[in-house]
């Protein structure tokens, strides 16, 4: 197996020199661009596309979330949409049953999914690999199931789901339901990029990606592996939950069967498009499984998703390290202009 | 009582299709250390190749013959041209590409085949010599699933081809310093490991009835059962499915019902899991610093 | 004595990193040439550059012909046996297994049990392991496995990869006596890279020195075992 994308933060030390400045000031150039970006769109753009952004952004959370445990802790979950699940219908349920308003529902669902991946992260220590994946994967295919069960149906609206109000702009701003919905999202999102570049950055984060390249090293040198191991569960599931309570806001409706086991593969696909471990790579990731099947419906009606299959294939042929892993060791062959190699 | 017989047999049957595509799920992960997530669709697209003849008027053995030959084929060139030009990349990059396959099998099946829900008919008799214990084609199922066993294990243990690929899978390096064109060896891996999910495929159709969704389900309890079974040991694959199908079918049947019998299952699996992460029957893997 | 194998400007790469820095070398027909050197000198990679399992520029010609480039598969066909470090047992096999393995490009079936018969003639600890699985044997049963597989190829070149390793004296011993057996009765030409000098200078008629990439010394294993300050700078003792 190759070696995993490093974040930038990882990089040496050492670079120090002229061209690692003006490496940052390209990145703020970037970043600033791209919040410029963000916030034109909801005045920009119909109120479709700017659903369409709000569920891009509600899905590089959702990938985020996944990357943390995939990317930097090197833990394989195939069953995430289960956590995106359960956020959505914690929300629809609070709304539906409690009365809550729609704000409120996401400090509820980001301590629910919290503990709900802590319980299942301590379990998970005991399972490697392929065995984890089926764990999780088999969480997945369970969830629709589970939901549609009758002794659950009170509660969840069985089969049919549950429809929920959309939230208005609130002090009577002039803003569509649409607009009002994207700029929350953004904010929430922002929040939580930059919260996760923090902890990632810090103890936890040294902590998770030790364990992902040398768990008996990391052991070795105090770390706790199964704390660590645990919390980067349950703050995966936070996010993905968090997500998925957007997301069902976004949509004003949960039902079983938009939880079935695609919903988890594709956060995968988005993880590894976008870039393991590493950050930005959740908004291209989520940019792709939000956008290529509607390229891929126009190109083909009967087969559409053959199409997407085929997009698939080739980006992992085009770009196996995901798009950030691309423009990494692009950056990186460009920075190191080559030296004649000789007497080494 | 009897009932409980039947349940098992019925089940032990189903297990038989488990442990099918279980062992093609293994064989190519001990050559590789990957797992092949589009064998199931690979084993219905052989499938519904079948279908294809025999609606042509084939006889159910040539037309099976035939579909045997293209599932290898077809196996074969999936290596050859998809997955021995990927290269070396990281694991979940190779992973992606076997979801695309898995969808793309898939969504070409919908689009060649169409979605609608065929019966596809089974060679052997409805009744098995007037018993009610079992029915003829889960008598049958079970026969098939012991002669590819065997003969399987008869190729792999006494051939001078089987030997080669067997060492191709332990070690790849020394099996080239002794000639033997490992990369060759892995296709034929690949072709063979897609046979015996196309028998698979043959041997579930009658039950679950044709179309392209319908190994998804199967496709679990194979994993699982391989995973059951310990994912290094192929014959423990085959025990783990055979244990997975009964399993399924005791909790569909007594305790929880169709709707939750797939959770139930999984749970169980799950927890053996934690008992003994290696499976039942796996290695335990000794790992040096 | 014609030269079986001839390297000349010989590099080796392992991904950018360039390993071998244009070595040049022998192996005589019919005789035992030993290339020595220190860890790290970059013996193993001279040996998996003849075998075709590293990338490399510069040519390697074998009873004249160019092997460089040619892939592993074909090289062993050419008559190259290679006896890889670490041994390469395959471990879930058994002993047997391994030598059938080693057969695999041999047509007779008759040939290959008389090959069996000889292989444990040379090594009688094998034939009484011969159904055991390979990975329980001790480290010196396993070298004995691993030169008796390539042996079974009918090799005009063996090339050993320090068999001596992580074995007892008295083994090496054995096994090096029976390495100057197969090569006298059995006319197999020998490459033998080794940091056993002392060994490899006894066994050997002709030796290589390498460093750090590049062959720095070469002689008969005589005048290395006879050239006292030769031996102390570049030998160690």
């Amino acid at each position: 197996m190759s070696a995993l994308p490093v974040s930038p933060d990882e990089a040496p030390v050492a670079a120090q020199t002229p061209r690692a400045t003006s490496a940052t000031s390209w990145r703020l150039v970037a970043a600033v661009g791209l919040a410029a970006i963000a916030l034109a769109v909801p005045f920009a753009l119909s109120d479709y596309r700017i659903f369409l952004a709000t569920m891009t952004l509600i899905t590089a959370i959702a990938v985020l979330g996944l990357n943390m445990l995939v990317g930097y802790n090197g833990q394989l979950s195939l069953g995430h949409g289960a956590l995106y699940a359960l956020g959505a219908y914690v929300t629809a349920i609070l709304m539906e049953h409690g009365g809550f308003a729609w704000w409120a529902t996401l400090p509820v669902s980001a301590v629910v999914c919290f503990g709900f991946g802590l319980l299942f992260g301590w379990p998970a220590l005991r399972l490697k690999g392929h065995y984890l994946a089926l764990a999780t994967f088999a969480l997945a295919l369970a969830t629709p199931q589970l939901l549609k069960h009758k002794a659950l149906e009170p509660w969840t609206g069985g089969v049919q789901g549950l429809t929920l109000l959309k939230p208005d702009a609130p002090f009577g701003w002039k803003l569509s339901q649409d607009q009002w919905l994207y700029l929350v999202v953004l904010g929430i999102a922002a929040v939580m990029f930059v919260a996760a570049w923090n902890l990632l950055r810090g103890r936890l984060g040294r902590a998770t990606i030790a364990i992902r390249e040398q768990p008996i090293a990391a052991a070795a040198m105090g770390i706790d592996v199964a704390y660590t191991k645990a919390m980067t569960f349950g703050i995966s599931a936070l996010y993905t939950g968090v997500a998925g309570s957007l997301g069902a806001i976004a949509t004003a409706f949960v039902a079983p069967d938009s939880f079935g086991m695609f919903v988890s593969v594709f956060f995968l696909v988005g993880v590894v498009v976008g870039g393991l471990g590493t950050i930005s790579g959740a908004l291209v990731g989520a940019a792709f499984i939000q956008f290529i099947p509607n390229v891929a419906d126009q190109l083909s009606k009967s087969a559409p998703s053959a199409i997407f299959a085929g997009f698939l294939i080739l980006c992992m042929f085009l770009m196996p390290q995901g798009f950030v892993g691309l423009v990494r060791s692009a950056r990186r062959r460009l920075q190191h202009s080559p030296r004649p190699r000789g007497g080494d | 009582m009897y009932s409980l017989l039947q349940q098992i047999a019925s089940g032990i049957a189903m297990g038989g299709i488990y442990a099918c595509l279980g062992l093609a799920l293994v064989m190519i992960y001990q050559s590789t250390h990957h797992i092949n997530f589009a064998q199931g669709e690979m084993a219905m697209f052989s499938t519904f190749i079948a279908f294809l003849l025999l609606k042509a008027g084939l006889p159910y053995w040539a037309a099976a013959l035939v579909t045997l030959a293209f599932g290898f084929v077809a196996g074969f060139l999936i290596e050859r041209l998809l997955l021995r030009p990927l290269g070396d990349v990281p694991e979940l990059s190779v992973i992606v590409v076997f979801i695309g396959l898995l969808i793309g099998i898939n969504s070409l099946a919908g689009w060649v085949f169409g979605h609608k829900l065929e019966p596809f008919p089974s060679p052997f008799p409805d009744k098995a010599f007037g018993s009610t214990l079992i029915s003829g084609h889960e008598l049958g199922t079970i026969g098939v699933v012991v002669v590819v066993m065997a003969v399987l294990f008869a190729f792999l243990r006494f051939t001078k081809v089987g030997l080669a690929m067997r060492a191709s899978a332990e070690n790849p390096v020394s099996s080239r310093l002794a000639g033997i064109p490992v990369s060759l060896m892995l296709s034929l891996g690949w072709g063979l490991s897609a046979l015996i999910g196309a028998i698979g495929g043959l041997m579930v159709a009658p039950v679950v009835f044709l179309e392209p969704n319908m190994m998804g389900g199967v496709l679990i309890y194979a994993f699982a059962g391989a995973l059951l079974g310990g994912i290094d040991n192929p014959w423990g694959a085959v025990a783990g499915g055979l244990i997975v199908g009964v399993v399924e079918n005791l909790a569909g049947t007594y305790v929880v019902g169709t709707e939750l019998k797939l959770t139930l299952a999984l749970v169980l699996i799950v927890g053996v899991l934690l008992i003994r992460p290696s499976g039942i029957f796996g290695r335990k893997l000794v790992v040096r610093v | 004595m014609a030269a079986l194998l001839e390297a000349t400007n010989l590099e080796a790469f392992y991904g950018a990193t360039r390993v071998l820095k244009g070595i040049a070398f022998e192996v005589t027909e019919g005789g035992i040439t030993t290339i020595l050197g220190a860890n790290g000198a970059g013996k193993t990679t001279t040996l998996r550059a003849l075998s075709g399992l590293v990338r490399t520029r510069g040519e390697i010609r074998f009873s004249g012909h160019r092997i460089d480039g040619l892939a592993t598969e074909k090289i062993a066909a050419l008559g190259i046996a290679h006896v890889p470090d670490g041994r390469g047992t395959l471990v879930n096999m058994s002993v047997e297994e391994n030598l059938r393995v080693g057969a695999y490009l041999r047509r007779s079936k008759a040939e290959v049990a008389e090959s069996m018969e000889r292989v444990f003639g040379y090594f009688p600890r094998l034939r009484e392991r011969r159904q055991q699985q390979a990975g329980t044997l001790s480290g010196g049963e396993q070298q004995m496995l691993a030169i008796s597989r390539a042996l079974m190829q009918r090799p005009k070149l063996l090339l050993l990869d320090e068999p001596s390793f992580g074995l007892a004296p008295l083994i090496i011993r054995e096994i090096f006596d029976i390495m100057r057996v197969i090569n006298q009765q059995e006319g197999v030409s020998i490459l033998l890279v080794e940091q056993n000098v002392a060994r490899a200078l006894d066994l050997a008629d002709h030796a290589w020195l390498l460093e750090t990439g590049s062959t720095v010394m070469s002689g008969t294993a005589q005048a290395l075992r006879d050239d006292a300050q030769i031996r102390r700078s570049y030998l160690g003792f």
